[in-house]
């Protein structure tokens, strides 16, 4: 019994090594917390539009970070799949931002709503298992 | 239904994601009715809206894996205190 038991949760375990989520990772989350803070501090310089370009291109490189430092952490799909269209949402804007005029409120909305989208899935991501 | 009553009933949801929604809408539409963003920029805007939605039910996805992850670790951990007896 006792050995039917042990294969039991040695079958178990590998499969959630396979299937799992990839554990927490300090670093993955410093990340998306880093594009949600900076998102909400940002608003403060929409009326400034150099630095609102600086501000996105900034927003843009961490989000583009996050995207490759994510792709290589293993089992991490799930959090692939909710990273990459944030890096489009906010390289998209730093682009608009860069090369077309803008007004302050569409800079605030825009910011808006990278923090909504950055704290949705800090959120997902804080429940991840600790290693 | 007008776009005016879904917005409220948006508004008034009990779904804090929803509500957050409805209000994200509400502050494009007051925006654009205040000239302060063009025809545009709202739709920029509220393709965001629609990507946020998917993200949010993707992330969904992903918390529901962890917490089927958590349950399993912690049945693991019972079965392994239970054959060490």
């Amino acid at each position: 019994m006792k050995k039917i038991i042990l294969i039991l949760v040695f079958l178990i375990s590998g499969c959630t090594t396979i299937m799992g989520p990839a554990n927490f990772d300090n670093y993955e989350y410093g990340l998306i917390n880093k594009i949600y803070t900076l998102s909400e501090i940002y608003k403060i310089n929409c009326a400034d539009s150099n630095r609102t370009k600086l501000n996105f291109d900034n927003l843009s490189v961490i989000s583009m970070e996050l995207v490759n430092y994510s792709t290589d952490i293993p089992n991490n799909e799930g959090t692939i799949k909710l990273v990459i269209p944030l890096y489009k949402m906010i390289s998209s804007a730093d682009i608009k931002m860069n090369t077309e005029n803008h007004s302050i409120t569409y800079c605030k909305l825009k910011l808006d709503n990278i923090e909504t989208t950055s704290g949705i899935i800090k959120h997902a991501v804080a429940e991840r298992r600790r290693p | 239904m007008s776009f005016q009553d879904d917005l409220n009933k948006l508004l008034g949801s009990s779904n804090p994601y929803a509500q957050l929604l409805g209000q994200k809408v509400k502050n494009i539409n007051d925006a654009l009715e205040a000239k302060t963003i063009s025809a545009d920029e709202a739709k920029d805007l509220l393709n965001d809206i629609n990507v946020a939605t998917q993200i949010a039910n993707l992330a969904q996805d992903l918390e529901n894996q962890i917490l089927a992850q958590k349950v399993i670790d912690g049945l693991i951990y019972i079965i392994e205190n239970i054959s060490s007896i």
